[in-house]
């Protein structure tokens, strides 16, 4: 059993390796900033990278929803 | 093939390579020749990534898996959007913030030497030998059909795509890609349109879809968590997810194409570009085989496309039973297109019980030419294990050769052909970039002027084109080697992969414990694929599981204090 206040190996580690995972999905992924603004200026379209992504997955869910239709109506 | 379709094929592919040429004809410094200046935009490198991706085995072998096995193929695809939108977020970011010629270089600046270089290795090592066969596998297919020579046709491909990478590097492929692009895509829409216009009068394009939708062709998405079908939607989610994170995220001769946009922006939406078509255009061409498909209900197909061979039971002492193998398929063909006829007739006036009463006919007929083929492959594989007996890549160039106009065969056969180039392309490009880059200015020389690097770039450009062709030459002397390579690619893509995304997601993790980590990971896996029998596509998966969860180990206990070997 571990004593109240003190951290075991693994726990920290796991710490360590969540805070890594996250903060490094924060650094690597578009901020607030970066969403608006790329590196080098120039605006992304619609305003945001995140409204391309999103349009790029609701796409995707349109096409599979237009296949799944197709597969039922002619099989 | 006619006099205009050599004029129109030859033309076409040496004009695309010439204006590639005609428009890099400057130079330019080591960014230039290996990033094309930084001035393509989006729309070049959209259909540039497309290029390079599709190899003219796609075209070949698509539309007769549509032909064997229907659309299901289509969600092998289903992940790719979703790691497309990872690598902009996160990959594209990284590599124009660090201004890298290579991905490479990205884990020497992230690690150390040692990792650069391992996964520079291992991207030689996989796609030096897919280069070879990305010329090899469609010179083997038309040559067969045509009766040319295979070791000129080779050559050929392997001399123009060699001259034209070389001299105008990364932009000229680019180029070269947009218009070889467009070649193809054209070439694909006036297939359909002909196919279409080829079925009997009284099949309608609606009725034809019917038909192939009565006999289980159209069946696009499957929900099922079977895992012992290869097409599902979720295994397309799940392996597609990995496999494009790897190939897009990872493999250079997919990020040399999208480093090239002038601005994040413009490589981003390139890459997204092929997000939101890849897949419409997959079940397009996947279409175009089912189009394939209604149209031999109609018209008689051969027993077995790659008539080279079935000529080798043809001139066996089995002869014989060929013969009445094909009696029986002349009898069950006229039967299936009498059922056809009545099922497309009943589709017509709409009655239900016949629609059923039909498409039960036609169904049980095509079973029964199925089981008719699968002896046919049986006798072949009885008169010689080593006959080729899957004949999917058949169907296609088999369908062109026999029923399209002149003129329009020259134009698919330069189809066929650009895809290959471009593709081939792309890789040459790459491995010289690699061999550049990461091997010659980093351990031979690092303090030459930039036209120095360009001129090595040159040669190890055409070194490596040479090798590939060498390679495809010998190629023939090696049974399954389409397979082979896959093979060899999926042992080494899921520790390069694991090396990638624990350079992105995992910031404590040093150079040592990744570098050790993806040896042994990549041990691990050619051990497993040594002694058991799994389905290839999985070493992806345990290749980069294993390279992360090695990784955490490591830098938790032997690597924990210090970094050794920096």
């Amino acid at each position: 059993m571990e004593k109240r206040g003190r951290v075991s190996k693994s726990n920290k580690l796991d710490r360590e390796v969540g805070r890594s995972v996250f903060a490094s999905l924060l650094i690597n992924m578009d901020t607030k900033e970066s969403d608006k603004k790329d590196l080098d200026g120039s605006p992304p379209p619609w305003g945001s990278w995140s409204k391309v992504y999103w349009f790029v997955a609701l796409f995707f869910v349109a096409e599979v929803v237009l296949f799944y239709l197709f597969t039922r109506a002619f099989s | 093939m006619s006099g205009i379709d050599y004029i129109i094929m030859i033309g076409t592919l040496v004009a695309i390579a010439a204006y590639g040429m005609w428009r890099t004809r400057k130079g330019g410094d080591l960014n230039t020749y290996l990033k094309g200046d930084n001035t393509i935009k989006w729309g070049t490198i959209g259909l540039s990534v497309m290029a390079t991706q599709a190899s003219a085995i796609t075209f070949l072998s698509t539309p007769g898996q549509a032909y064997q096995s229907g659309m299901a193929f289509v969600q092998n695809y289903f992940g790719m959007p979703f790691a497309l939108i990872i690598i902009c977020a996160v990959f594209i970011p990284i590599y124009r913030r660090l201004k890298v010629y290579t991905a490479y270089e990205y884990l020497g600046k992230r690690f150390d030497l040692k990792t650069r270089l391992l996964g520079a290795l291992l991207f030689l090592l996989q796609r030096g030998l897919a280069a070879g066969i990305t010329i090899y596998a469609p010179a083997i297919i038309v040559s067969k059909i045509m009766g040319w020579n295979l070791d000129l046709t080779i050559i050929l491909v392997g001399v123009i795509v060699i001259i034209y990478t070389v001299s105008g590097g990364t932009k000229a492929v680019s180029i070269t890609q947009r218009y070889q692009m467009g070649i193809i895509l054209v070439g694909m829409v006036i297939a359909f349109v002909l196919i279409v216009a080829k079925l009997p009068d009284e099949i309608s394009f609606g009725q034809a879809i019917e038909v192939a939708g009565k006999m289980g062709k159209l069946e696009a998405v499957d929900f099922s968590f079977d895992i012992n079908k290869r097409y599902t939607f979720w295994s397309g989610i799940l392996g597609g997810l990995f496999l494009s994170l790897s190939y897009f995220g990872t493999d250079q001769s997919q990020v040399q194409r999208y480093l090239a946009g002038n601005s994040i922006k413009e490589s981003r939406i390139g890459l997204l570009f092929n997000a939101v078509v890849k897949i419409p255009m997959q079940f397009f061409i996947l279409l175009v085989g089912v189009m394939v498909f209604v149209f031999y209900q109609y018209e008689k197909p051969p027993i077995f496309f790659n008539q080279s061979a079935l000529e080798q039971v043809v001139v066996s002492e089995r002869a014989d039973e060929l013969e009445a193998l094909r009696l029986q398929h002349d009898r069950l063909f006229e039967e299936k297109r009498t059922a056809s006829l009545k099922l497309a007739a009943a589709l017509k006036t709409n009655e239900q019980a016949e629609i059923e009463s039909a498409a039960q006919a036609v169904v049980v007929l095509d079973a029964e030419n199925r089981s008719l083929r699968d002896n046919v492959i049986e006798l072949m594989d009885q008169v010689d294990p080593d006959i080729e007996t899957k004949d999917s890549d058949y169907v296609f160039i088999t369908f062109i050769m026999n029923y399209l106009p002149k003129g329009v065969i020259g134009l698919l056969m330069a189809v066929i052909f650009a895809a290959a180039m471009s593709s081939t392309a792309s890789e040459l490009n790459a491995l010289g970039s690699t061999t550049t880059i990461d091997f010659y200015r980093k351990l031979v020389n690092h303090e030459a002027p930039d036209a120095h690097y360009v001129r090595v770039s040159r040669i190890l450009t055409a070194t490596w084109g040479v090798i590939a062709v060498l390679f495809a030459f010998t190629a023939k002397l090696v049974e399954n080697l389409i397979e082979y390579v896959n093979i060899l690619g999926s042992i080494f893509y899921g520790v390069i992969l694991g090396i990638f995304l624990v350079a992105f997601f995992i910031k404590f993790a040093k150079g040592s414990a990744v570098f050790f980590a993806a040896i042994l990971s990549q041990t691990m896996v050619i051990v497993m694929f040594r002694s058991l029998d799994i389905g290839y596509l999985w070493y992806n998966l345990i290749g980069c599981l294993g390279t992360v969860c090695f990784t955490l180990l490591l830098q938790a206990s032997v690597f924990r204090k210090r970094e050794i070997f920096a």
